[in-house]
């Protein structure tokens, strides 16, 4: 499958997309490690703040789902490990489909920042939040371990 | 014959002085290698246990972060100083319904430090950030909660400083001068 | 326009040549194969949605995600029946790529890629000569199909073993009992029928409560005794609870026997009334004879009135064997079930009571 992740690496040079900000694989000689860095969507406690996302693809891909986590740093989010940067999302685990690519799953992890679902949770506090509806609570802690991950 | 061995014990002594000369010569080499790095190797160990001393005396002397729940009592202290404290390794987490330097009561905070004030609509949510931050120490004043801590707080934060009074609280955060 | 003006307007040059352009480019567009990101090789279409991909690629798909549902890559349908040879596409395809590969058939790349569709070709009809198309994945899997006449509970196409889709593995879809693989996905037609929840259909926000926990605050709101039968007024039961109290210890001793009796009578009227709930009463409590009934029945599924007759049978030969069954359907209070046919005789043989005072 070496071609099909040939012909992503063509697509991802001519990428435009708001809130991804940079598509790379890490070295042009092996296209199975990327990075990707993302901008955190306008209207979510994430906005101005910009992420780094580490992509590994596996040999057998696109039938079995690349490996996507945040650079290991506190990221706070419901669905995210808070030290390892682990991402629970049902497309990168039981619901993968072959047709898939990277920007589309780079795309799901921008949503997912915006649309975080506390059913699924990697962080239990941040999760509580959202399940106690505590908005205000659930923003302001982002923003603090944010700020406060940034020194 | 004669000549002969005139030949060899020159040799000889030639062969005797050499070695003695080579021998030497490792023997300061190795007296001098020694010398050189003897020094220079103590230095570096020196070096590294200063560098951990120093660590160790950094993280003794770093202020201890420090969680605050502001309850009624810090709310109404609205003459206090705080915006002084917002400078250390500290949050302050709002219960529902008080009021704490908020901006719209004319209270004008660094955003640099802004973001160490985290508002909840809800007691429960209060307890999740507490959970959340882990901070080393809590204080909180266990008697304006509504519901008392919780008891599996003391899992996420080291110490807890249940505050009996504002005499109290006084002394954990001194009148600047 | 009709299809012979159609051709008529395409051999007489009527159409411009960035259009004729624009559609063929259309047309390599759709031909593409979704998970190889190729020109289709062998295109296979997949039922109900008519998404197409290479034989080999879906093939790979199917035997990556092994003891999984079969579901289409493109929109999760599942893939109830073999995906089938789309031999009109492939003709275009073939001629397609011939023609605009006409006098470069000598490069090595086109010959490669020639070279390589046929071998594809070959693999295909080697499959299908032998028997074999899919590495018999469809041969060797079943589907979930819902059963009408019982419930619309799930069942395995095989071997008709009734699957609980909270039974099921995370990460497997596999029939418990002859371990085929389940094309698609169980799901539980049972909530239609509202009788064995007291409100109804269960709350968007379940997944809150932990596993059973539901079930549990139910059976506590559920007020216990009470009227769950609709055959007794209120009148009748004030009535009743008096005479209850008064003839209390009689009621112990000397109508014991006359109440097992007459709840029998009226059990067996209730079965001949109730044939699907007496299904319950047999299936359920006796596992041994569920299997061996699956054993003697292989066509179609478990109807209730096919065992009611045997229970009824029972009934009237043996009747002791069943009051036993019945005493020990009293002590499983978790079976919602149970408990509602236990409420329901209670009031039935309180309306006995009275009728005779």
């Amino acid at each position: 499958m070496e071609s099909r992740i040939l012909k992503e690496y063509k697509d991802s040079r001519s990428l435009q997309s708001q809130y991804i900000l940079a598509l790379d694989p890490i070295s042009t000689d092996d296209l199975t490690h990327w990075e990707c860095t993302i901008k955190g969507p306008l209207h979510s406690p994430f906005a101005n703040h910009t992420f780094k996302l580490r992509i590994d693809i596996p040999q057998t891909y696109p039938l079995t789902t690349p490996i996507c986590k945040f650079e290991p740093f506190a990221m706070p989010h419901p669905n995210v490990n808070f030290e390892t940067g682990e991402i629970c999302l049902d497309i990168l685990d039981t619901n993968w489909s072959p047709v898939f690519n990277i920007q589309y799953i780079v795309e799901a992890i921008v949503w997912l920042l915006n649309e975080p679902n506390f059913k699924s949770p990697l962080n239990l506090d941040l999760a509580n939040l959202l399940r106690f509806d505590d908005l205000k609570a659930y923003h302001d802690l982002i923003s603090y371990h944010l700020n406060n991950s940034a020194k | 014959m004669t000549t002969d061995h005139r030949r060899l014990t020159r040799n000889g002594s030639l062969v005797r002085t050499v070695g003695t000369g080579v021998v030497l010569a490792i023997g300061a080499g190795i007296a001098c290698w020694y010398w050189w790095r003897g020094p220079n190797a103590s230095q570096e160990t020196n070096r590294l246990q200063q560098k951990e001393e120093e660590e160790h005396r950094k993280e003794r002397e770093k202020e201890p972060s420090r969680c605050v729940i502001v309850t009624k009592t810090l709310s109404e202290m609205k003459d206090f100083d705080w915006q002084k404290f917002l400078k250390d390794d500290i949050v302050f987490i709002v219960v529902p319904g008080e009021t704490f330097l908020d901006p719209s009561q004319g209270f004008e905070i660094d955003p640099k430090v802004g973001y160490k004030i985290i508002r909840c609509d809800t007691i429960l949510g209060v307890w999740s950030c507490v959970k959340s931050l882990k901070k080393d120490s809590l204080i909180v004043i266990g008697d304006e909660v509504e519901g008392g801590i919780p008891d599996d707080i003391s899992n996420f934060t080291k110490n807890i400083r249940d505050v009996k009074s504002k005499e109290e609280l006084l002394t954990i955060f001194p009148i600047p001068f | 326009m009709s299809f012979n003006e159609v051709k008529d307007l395409i051999s007489n040059k009527k159409i411009k040549a960035k259009t004729e352009r624009r559609i063929l480019l259309q047309y390599i567009e759709t031909s593409k194969c979704n998970i190889c990101h190729e020109i289709l090789s062998i295109p296979m279409m997949v039922t109900p949605c008519g998404h197409t991909y290479c034989y080999e690629c879906l093939l790979t798909w199917f035997k990556n995600n092994e003891n999984r549902e079969l579901n289409c890559p493109d929109c999760r349908v599942s893939i109830e029946v073999e995906p089938c040879f789309n031999f009109f596409l492939h003709l275009n395809l073939k001629f397609l790529i011939e023609s605009i590969y006409k006098k470069r058939k000598k490069e090595s790349k086109v010959s490669e890629l020639l070279r390589g569709r046929e071998q594809d070709y070959i693999r295909y009809h080697k499959d299908k000569n032998a028997n074999n198309m899919f590495d018999n994945i469809f041969k060797n899997s079943a589907v979930a199909i819902n059963d009408v006449d019982d419930d619309g509970i799930p069942r395995c196409s095989n071997c008709h073993w009734e699957l609980d889709p909270d039974d099921m593995e995370e990460d497997e879809n596999v029939c418990p009992h002859c371990h085929s693989r389940i094309r698609n996905i169980v799901i539980n037609e049972r909530g239609a029928s509202t009788r064995d929840r007291p409100f109804g259909n269960r709350p968007e926000n379940e997944d809150e409560y932990s596993e059973g926990e539901y079930d549990e605050i139910v059976d506590e709101i559920r007020p216990e005794d009470s009227d769950t039968g609709d055959d007794s007024n209120d009148e009748e039961r004030r009535e009743e609870e008096e005479e209850e109290e008064e003839e209390e210890e009689e009621y112990d001793s000397d109508l014991d026997s006359f109440i097992e009796n007459d709840e029998l009578a009226e059990n067996s009227e209730e079965l001949a009334n109730d044939k699907v709930e007496s299904a319950f009463y047999e299936v359920d409590d006796d596992e041994e004879h569920d299997s061996d009934f699956y054993e003697h029945n292989d066509e179609g599924f478990v109807s209730g009135d096919s065992l009611n007759e045997e229970s009824e049978n029972e009934l009237e030969q043996e009747p002791i064997e069943v009051e036993i069954e019945e005493e020990e359907q009293e002590e499983d209070d978790d079976d919602d079930e149970s408990q509602y046919n236990k409420s329901r005789k209670r009031n039935k043989i309180q309306v006995i009571l009275s009728d005779d005072e």
